[in-house]
């Protein structure tokens, strides 16, 4: 159905790049503050709640072999709905991009870049997502399987550069639970489900490109366990070198966290770690993002994406600029109104109302699952030709 | 087609900023519109849009290329 020339891309590759996603912009910025110095283990309670909804990402994905979203939609529904969705999560998907552009712009101006204008960052960044799409997906996964160890690397010398600064105060993180789990929930619905790990929605117009989805089933749920392990670890690594009310009032607590780092007067301000993990977090965070939106655009013009990428990155450069006058309003845009008038509809409601509707086929099919297996998807494609 | 599309997705994405403006702060849409050029856009609002003019005029090229092609290779296969 697509228009695209067939692209595969391995198990590792997926693993890597849900892991990349997730960490992404999530390591470095404040989540999970409402429940305060227990926001590890909401963060960890999360990653539960994001693996349920991979696992209903991975049954609709499932349906038919080789179709992304859309196409399950398209199959499901009929093209009158599949139709607006797909412009629908286009928009989404191109917006989320320009915000997450924007998380990581900031910390640019903010940190590294201070007299450089956040127009000419904006342009450069996506010049190279361009270049990147534009050869396809599989370099984009190509791209992070290389650059994976490196930020494995700075994450554990961060960790121990810290510990032999002795900055660690473990005595932040108590009372735990003191407050029942109110703060918890709180932390948890609607933010943390859906900021980091309901955006693996994107993944719905991805993992088609892997040869058989049943196999990637644990490594996709061992790759959100992982990024949750890390995210959670490393709120726990905040809270205690910087203390609940400091790590509040951070916008960028990872960056405050490696400057406390001082090992024998000489080891010190490693902020480039702290940046270069951010990089190639939104790097592959906007790639993915974008690539979903130019597969939307081409099911639903029935174009080739590739004439589609350089100019709908540079709107993505302008719209992350647009969005907000300051980053206050930014993250107030992001709290107030993204979590429960975008990300919810499009994370949850949407999946899950195309699963009700593919269960309930099922049903009406006589009990049996609808499900192809990915072998004989393989031998219709074979028999087809393709 | 590829610069309609284009031109579609921004004016778009246009309204969902703006839109997203109105909610949050009770602006007029209008007015909402008007702060996102006038105050969003600062000292380097040049930039993007050159960028994001140089992304359309791509567009327009590639149709006229693609046009272009069909018009002289005969039948589409």
């Amino acid at each position: 159905m697509s228009t695209s020339p067939i692209v595969r891309i391995s198990t590792l590759q997926v693993f890597i790049l849900i892991v990349l996603f997730e960490i992404g912009s999530t390591i470095v910025v404040n989540i999970g503050t409402e429940a305060k110095q227990d926001a590890w283990i909401a963060i960890l309670a999360a990653s539960f709640v994001g693996m349920a909804i991979l696992w209903v990402y991975l049954y609709i994905l499932s349906a038919y072999p080789g179709s992304h979203l859309f196409e399950v939609i398209e199959r499901t529904m009929g093209r009158w709905i599949a139709y607006p969705v797909a412009f629908a999560f286009v928009l989404y998907f191109l917006y989320i991009s320009s915000r997450v552009l924007r998380d990581f712009l900031e910390l640019l101006v903010t940190d590294t870049f201070p007299n450089t204008p956040i127009e000419i960052l904006a342009v450069t960044f996506m010049l190279v997502v361009t270049y990147v799409l534009y050869l396809g997906i599989e370099v984009l996964a190509r791209t992070s399987e290389i650059f994976w160890p490196y930020i494995l690397l700075f994450l554990i010398l961060i960790s121990l550069f810290l510990l032999f600064s002795g900055k660690f105060n473990f005595t932040n993180l108590r009372p735990v639970l003191a407050e029942g789990i109110g703060p918890l929930a709180q932390a948890t619905f609607p933010k943390l489900i859906t900021f980091p790990y309901g955006e693996l929605v994107v993944f719905t117009t991805i993992l088609c490109h892997h040869k058989n989805l049943r196999r990637i089933q644990l490594p996709a749920m061992g790759a959100v366990l992982l990024s949750g392990l890390l995210l959670s670890y490393h709120s726990v690594m905040k809270i205690s070198v910087l203390g609940v009310d400091y790590m509040s009032r951070s916008a960028f607590p990872l960056l405050n966290v490696v400057r406390e780092i001082s090992v024998a007067d000489f080891i010190e301000r490693l902020d480039p770690f702290v940046v270069f993990i951010m990089m190639l977090g939104i790097f592959i965070k906007v790639g993915l993002f974008s690539y979903g939106a130019l597969r939307g655009l081409e099911y639903v013009t029935r174009l080739p994406y590739r004439p589609l990428v350089f100019p709908l990155m540079m709107g993505v450069a302008l719209f992350s600029i647009l969005i907000s006058s300051n980053y206050i309003e930014h993250i107030e845009e992001g709290i107030r109104f993204v979590p429960m008038y975008l990300h919810l509809p499009f994370q949850y409601v949407i999946p899950m109302l195309v699963m009700i509707v593919l269960l309930w086929k099922n049903k009406l099919k006589g009990g049996t699952p609808h499900h192809e297996t990915s072998m004989e998807a393989t031998q219709k494609s074979q028999a087809s030709g393709e | 087609m590829l610069a309609i599309t284009v031109l579609v997705v921004y004016a778009s994405l246009l309204i969902l900023v703006t839109a997203i403006d109105v909610a949050l702060y009770g602006l007029p849409f209008f007015t909402a519109l008007y702060t996102i050029f006038e105050v969003k856009l600062g000292i380097g609002k040049h930039y993007v849009l050159v960028a994001t003019t140089s992304g359309l005029l791509a567009a327009l090229v590639s149709d006229y290329r693609s046009r272009k092609t069909k018009r002289g290779k005969g039948p589409k296969p």
